[in-house]
């Protein structure tokens, strides 16, 4: 297809782009080089000049912005006010107008394995090149399914929206496809996906779960006000360890023997979780009611 | 009476220094990066993946390559500027040695996957914590040389290093706000839309107020110093001095459009970042108009021509920049190559040339020498012309394409490239795969 090309032929271009500039980079290497052997470091250079004279309200004529060019102290507070302002009038409302983030009663917090998951997600940096924010478009919502609510985001430590799509957006990936469709394409994307630019994950086959950490990202998660229940934390790798049984088990039904314990499951928890929230029954858009 | 003193020109030859290593290290990394889009198994081991050497590439050319030559351009400039030495050897090495180790540490934990998972944040909590201290050791040392200086008046290029300093403290500070749950890994203390909206007002302003202003502050500097001439408007300079730093706060969500921010939120950042054209174009006129009568030097001087072009890239990506703001528009651009194009007209093109510009001006003069060889500099300065252009026309007509591909529909109303990849690989079983998973 001709954008196959287009694309292809951009990086391919871009590549190209980068090693001239690169080559021209190493010209000034070598430059700079020679002429620092031909010169020596004035490491201390001499300088002469008045003292400050003490400051003179006479002399304070000229132009009105001359006063603040004279207040280092006082250049630096006012910038400062100057560029709070923004900051303040736009990120306040937003943590305070309840409005803002309509609340949606079917989103809950993510089970342990799939916290998991997200931080595996995290880690890999799969938001380099995925977005999980399907936008209000015809064009979105065919491709993908649900545009994003603000409310289906409110568990999300950090967002992972993403800012570029090199591969597709994964908002409305969970139960899109089977467990074993991501097993095999985590190991080797093009084996489920001819063409696809994305790297493979072969170490979450080899690498094991760590889930001595799973108390302390629940609790940490509870702080911030995650509603888990408070016996939560106590149990939550039993309430994992089921769930990984689970998904071991429904692989096993398409002909893959899995180890529990492999990161790979966690992901696939993950990702069968994101954004499927809101496909269920009673999506409800409960706004609060005394706005 | 007279008093003599010296400048440390030792301080601005180590940051200079590091400068260009870390830029020719950096931009290794992107152009690995670049290769792993071209032919995936180039994505070499886990920790060598594109997903963990992207955000290396962006930290290292940001914090390391503009990071350090911002504080080269400033410890050279402000000494010169306020006829003092800087107030503190010590607090400059403690300065140097402190932002180098960051960078080491960003290098050894970025591929190893510690990571917070926000764009241009991603350093984990105990990195944030050592970039604020050595954050605060470069502000005093700052303000301790504005304070003992003597010269009254500060210059313009000084404005912008004390609104970069303040702007870029209160930014890392918010936005670094997590709970650790071990040494290596935390959780961004916001939650969803709110985290993404302080993300992005950190993120925008990580580009405003790290590879913006202080640049400014380095043009104003450098190019009347390169040209021999004064700046051309006085009272330009205090406006758009004034209004970029006030506008520039506000445009953070125009990288959230259509997204699910709130409406009013998303509307605040296009208008304000279309008003930041004028103060952006403000600063571009000061400074080509400031080699009016200077012209027939920049045909011959490599430091002008590389000041010219950076300026003009500076022009370009902020009259793209607001266009890009309008909803209309970013509805085509947002995820797209196109954005990629943006960025690497301000990377390589605004800041990689001021820097390429001032380091061919500062050597000779730090050693006492002439520059070995102009010709070399002139080589350099096509040879980066040429990387420019041919990274970054292709990708806007990539991501424009791109877009429509992913918009388009056929005449019965569905998908014309219903399989994602249609459209990047696309090739013909890939598509029918897909149509048959459906
Ligand atoms: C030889 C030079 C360079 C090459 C080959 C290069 C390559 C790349 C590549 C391949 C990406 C990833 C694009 C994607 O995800 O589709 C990228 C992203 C990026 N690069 Fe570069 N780069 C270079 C120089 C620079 C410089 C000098 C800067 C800044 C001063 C810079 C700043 C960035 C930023 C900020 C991003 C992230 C863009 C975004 O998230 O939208 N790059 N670069
Ligand atoms: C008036 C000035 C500017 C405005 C209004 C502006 C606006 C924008 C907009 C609308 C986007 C796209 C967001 C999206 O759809 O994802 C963007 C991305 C970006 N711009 Fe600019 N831009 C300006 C100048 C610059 C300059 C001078 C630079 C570099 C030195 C720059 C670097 C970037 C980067 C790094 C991104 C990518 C962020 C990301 O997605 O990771 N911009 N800008």
């Amino acid at each position: 297809m001709d954008t196959l090309l287009e694309i292809k032929t951009a990086y391919v271009l871009r590549v190209i782009g980068g090693s001239v500039y690169l080559t021209g980079a190493f010209l000034m290497v070598y430059n700079v080089r020679k002429t620092v052997i031909s010169g020596k470091l004035i490491a201390n250079e001499d300088a002469e000049a008045p003292p400050l004279e003490k400051m003179d309200q006479a002399k304070e004529s000229g132009h009105w912005h001359r006063w603040i060019e004279r207040r280092p102290i006082q250049m630096l507070v006012i910038s400062l006010i100057v560029v709070g302002i923004g900051g303040v009038l736009e990120i306040v409302p937003t943590f305070l107008v309840k409005t803002n983030i309509p609340t949606i009663s079917s989103v809950k917090p993510y089970t342990p394995l799939e916290l998991h998951g997200r931080d595996i997600y995290v880690r890999e940096g799969c938001y380099t090149c995925h977005s999980q924010m399907v936008r209000p478009f015809r064009s979105e919502t065919e491709r993908y399914g649900e545009y994003a609510k603000a409310g289906e985001f409110v568990y999300d430590h950090p967002f992972q929206w993403g800012s570029k799509r090199t591969g597709p957006d994964l908002l409305r990936v969970g139960g899109k496809y089977p467990d074993s469709w991501h097993y095999y394409h985590m190991y080797d994307p093009t084996s489920m996906s001819p063409g696809s630019l994305m790297p493979p994950y072969m170490h979450m086959f080899e690498d094991l779960l760590d889930t001595t950490t799973t108390k302390r990202k629940i609790e940490a998660m509870r702080t911030m006000g995650v509603p888990y229940a408070a016996d939560f934390p106590a149990h939550a790798n039993d309430h994992l360890s089921a769930q990984q049984d689970k998904i071991v088990a429904s692989l096993k039904k398409d002909g893959i023997e899995a180890q529990k314990e492999m990161e790979i499951i966690a992901v696939i928890a993950y990702l069968q979780r994101v954004g499927t929230d809101i496909k269920a029954k009673e999506v409800v858009e409960a706004k609060p009611a005394n706005p | 009476m007279i008093e003599r003193f010296q400048y440390d020109n030792r301080i601005v030859k180590n940051f200079l220094f590091v400068t260009i290593m870390w830029g020719v290290v950096g931009m290794l990394v992107g152009l690995t990066a670049a290769i792993q889009l071209v032919v995936p198994s180039w994505n070499f081991a886990d920790w060598g993946s594109f997903g963990r050497l992207r955000p290396l590439h962006t930290n290292a050319v940001i914090f390391a390559f503009v990071g350090n030559a911002i504080f080269a351009g400033a410890y050279y400039s402000l000494q010169r500027l306020l006829k003092a030495r800087m107030y503190s050897d010590m607090l400059g090495k403690i300065h140097f040695w402190g932002w180098q180790l960051i960078i080491v540490s960003a290098v050894i934990t970025l591929p190893l996957g510690m990571t917070t998972g926000k764009e241009y944040a991603e350093l984990e909590w105990p990195i944030d914590i050592a970039i604020t201290l050595i954050w605060v050791v470069f502000g005093i040392n700052m303000m301790g040389t504005i304070i003992k200086r003597r010269e009254r008046h500060l210059y313009v290029a000084i404005w912008f290093y004390i609104a970069t300093w303040v702007t870029v403290a209160m930014l890392h500070i918010v936005n670094s706000i997590e709970l650790p749950i071990s040494m290596t890994k935390s959780y961004s203390w916001y939650a969803g839309v709110q985290d993404a909206l302080v993300q992005w007002w950190y993120g925008h302003n990580a580009v405003a107020f790290f590879l913006t202003t202080p640049f400014l502050g380095l043009m104003y500097y450098f190019l009347p110093k390169a040209a021999n001439r004064p700046v051309y408007s006085y009272k330009l300079s205090i406006i758009h001095f004034w209004s970029l730093i006030f506008l520039y706060i506000w445009a953070g969500p125009h990288h959230l459009l259509y997204s699910a921010l709130p409406e009013w939120a998303q509307s605040l950042g296009t208008v304000f970042s279309i008003m930041l054209i004028a103060p952006s174009w403000g600063g571009m006129l000061n400074g080509l108009l400031t080699l009016r009568g200077a012209w027939d030097r920049v045909r011959e001087d490599p430091v002008l021509k590389f000041f010219v072009v950076a300026v003009t890239c500076y022009g370009m990506a902020t009259l793209e920049g607001p266009l890009l703001s309008l909803k209309s528009i970013n509805a085509i651009a947002h995820f797209t190559d196109w954005i990629i194009a943006h960025v690497h007209i301000g990377g390589i093109g605004w800041n990689g040339f001021m820097i390429f510009g001032m380091v061919y001006w500062l050597v000779p003069r730090m050693y006492g020498t002439k520059l070995h060889s102009v010709k070399l500099a002139n080589a350099h300065f096509w040879l980066g012309t040429l990387g420019i252009i041919l990274y970054a026309v292709p990708l806007y007509f990539a991501g424009f394409f791109q877009s429509l591909m992913w918009k388009q529909f056929t005449p019965d109303g569905f998908l014309m490239y219903p399989n994602f990849l249609g459209h990047t690989a696309g090739d013909q079983d890939g598509l029918r795969t897909a149509r048959y998973r459906r």
